[in-house]
């Protein structure tokens, strides 16, 4: 059984909630927060925090109060697993202090964080904290370019992992709990105890994934440079990829003949294949609906990969791919700059069950003894401004 | 299923054996793994390999009967909605993960014969069955181990 919550002034849960002390008063009265015999919690204050969202949103107060009553509204558990910030809040020029770095650039560190507090020009402790940390780094001798894009790309997988956690979460416990008609506070019960058991397991987890995928990287970085010694292939700023685009051709008639949810899983099933057969030096960068962009420092093997892959489908909707060979700026993980997009066009000129490549890819690979590639001729593509010379890759016909 | 051709010989027997025990030991371990199991059998698994230098055919399939996977060595013995043909060695490193699928079959080194629907079903399945199969072979079969 928990703890019974610390109790909090009205003038307190005021603060936490940014509602009038009125205002609280009419929705525990109107049983949209819990609040039992006047006795005002954090819990209750972070619920009033929601209905507030809520009824800027345009919800009635009776909405509210069924959306409680059905145990749709519990929320005040987070409050116990992750409380918000009780500290006080410090100046920006305070964390200047402490840390060492100009209040400009803590505001930019604030701002990639999309932390609310970096339009009000104060931090809380764990911000404050989290600033000193960076200054470290900075100290370190890591370069503050790099330190920015970091934080971007940290912030947005967070981001999106958080997102997933809670959606995750709301689909598969809080959904059912509803629909089996679980009384709301055995509900809210139910949740703080999974979650509770939950939460200390994401961060050893993440940290694993974190460490293979860093090693990984590390090896693939040696491998990478040791090559571009040996190939004279470096350039500032930049690296140089093998650039593959996959996609459903047929994908859009596909999904108004079969409907959204199979659809759905035909994607799913083929953003796994791909995964499944790619070798081990490609990595997936992106997927956009039935989409998947490929990086890969071997465009050997990435080509090879592509034409075995397509074998597989027989059927429609049928995959098609486009590839090239060529530079591009890395940043934020992600890769940028005309010969990605030139690839994204090469794609969009194959038909399903084509393997489109450039003549950039042609001459990285050279000789095959698996590969043929059929000349297709010089093609204008839009945005291009010459037209591209284009190849499709095919198997080698066995030597009888 | 063909007979066993000339590079079946020079692969051995004990080789062909240890490859069948170890796919062996690696589908029971697979089968009776609390996580694994379930998600193979949620597949409805039903395909083929043959090994073609080995002259030796699998078939796995979901389970019934208490059990996730049901597996047997020889002739087909139901209809696979998906066949994959390929040399012990290629399935080997294939199955310790050290080998693309898709490269062999560019490479014409495995074929692969069935439904689309049944490749993207299958292959991200088969997939799960290398955590297995590597431990067993660091285990107990360490002449088939790849680096």
């Amino acid at each position: 059984m928990p703890e019974r919550e610390e109790q909090i002034s009205l003038t307190e849960a005021a603060e936490i909630s940014g509602v009038t002390p009125s205002t609280l008063k009419r929705w525990a009265a109107a049983k949209v927060i819990p609040v039992r015999k006047g006795r005002w919690t954090r819990t209750a204050a972070a619920q009033a925090r929601v209905v507030a969202r809520m009824r800027e949103r345009g919800h009635s107060l009776e909405d509210l109060r069924r959306a409680v009553r059905d145990g749709r509204l519990a929320f005040g558990y987070v409050e116990d697993l992750l409380p918000g910030n009780r500290e006080r809040a410090i100046p920006r020029s305070e964390a200047a202090e402490r840390s060492g770095l100009e209040e400009e650039l803590i505001e930019r560190f604030m701002t990639l964080l999309g932390t609310p507090t970096a339009l009000e020009g104060t931090l809380s402790e764990q911000d404050a904290e989290a600033v000193e940390e960076m200054a470290k780094v900075l100290e370190a001798g890591f370069p503050l370019v790099a330190l920015l894009q970091l934080i971007r790309v940290y912030a947005q997988s967070i981001r999106k992992i958080a997102e997933a956690e809670v959606r995750l979460f709301h689909l598969y416990v809080h959904e059912p709990l509803i629909r089996q008609g679980v009384e709301a506070l055995e509900m809210a019960d139910e949740m703080e105890g999974l979650a509770r058991e939950l939460l200390p397991l994401t961060s050893p987890l993440m940290e694993y994934i974190h460490q293979r995928y860093l090693r990984f990287y590390i090896e693939q970085d040696v491998v990478g440079h040791m090559e571009v010694d040996f190939g004279g292939l470096r350039q500032l700023g930049r690296v140089t990829m093998a650039f593959c685009f996959i996609d459903l051709t047929g994908f859009v008639r596909y999904t108004e003949e079969e409907g959204d949810e199979e659809a759905l899983d035909l994607v799913e099933r083929f953003v796994e294949t791909v995964e499944a057969t790619l070798p081990s030096e490609a990595l997936i960068v992106k997927t956009i609906g039935d989409e998947v962009m490929i990086v890969s420092p071997d465009p050997v093997t990435l080509t090879e990969w592509a034409v075995g892959f397509l074998a597989l489908f027989t059927e429609r909707p049928q995959p098609r791919v486009g590839l090239h060979f060529g530079k591009a700026v890395y940043r934020d993980g992600d890769y940028f700059g005309s010969e990605v997009n030139l690839t994204h066009r090469v794609v969009a000129r194959a038909l399903g069950g084509e393997v489109m490549i450039t003549a950039a890819v042609v001459d990285a690979i050279g000789t095959s003894a698996y590969l043929e590639f059929d000349p297709i001729g010089r093609v204008e593509l839009k945005g291009v401004g010459e037209p591209v010379e284009l190849f499709v890759a095919r198997a080698r016909e066995p030597e009888d | 299923m063909a007979a066993p051709s000339a590079t079946a010989t020079a692969l051995g027997t004990s080789t062909v054996e240890h490859f069948r025990s170890a796919l062996e030991r690696a589908l029971a371990e697979a089968d009776a793994d609390e996580r694994l199991g379930p998600l193979l059998s949620a597949t409805h698994l039903r395909m083929r390999f043959e090994f073609t230098d080995a002259g030796l055919g699998l078939n796995v399939a979901a389970g019934e009967e208490g059990h996730n996977l049901t597996w047997s060595f020889g002739a087909a013995t139901w209809p696979a909605r998906l066949v994959l043909a390929m040399p012990v060695a290629v399935a080997n490193r294939f199955l310790q993960g050290a080998e693309s699928l898709a490269i062999g079959i560019a490479r014409g080194q495995v074929r692969c014969d069935g439904e689309s629907r049944a490749a993207l079903q299958y292959l991200p399945a088969t997939r799960l069955l290398s955590g297995s199969y590597r431990r067993v072979v660091e285990r107990d079969f360490p002449d088939l181990l790849v680096a």
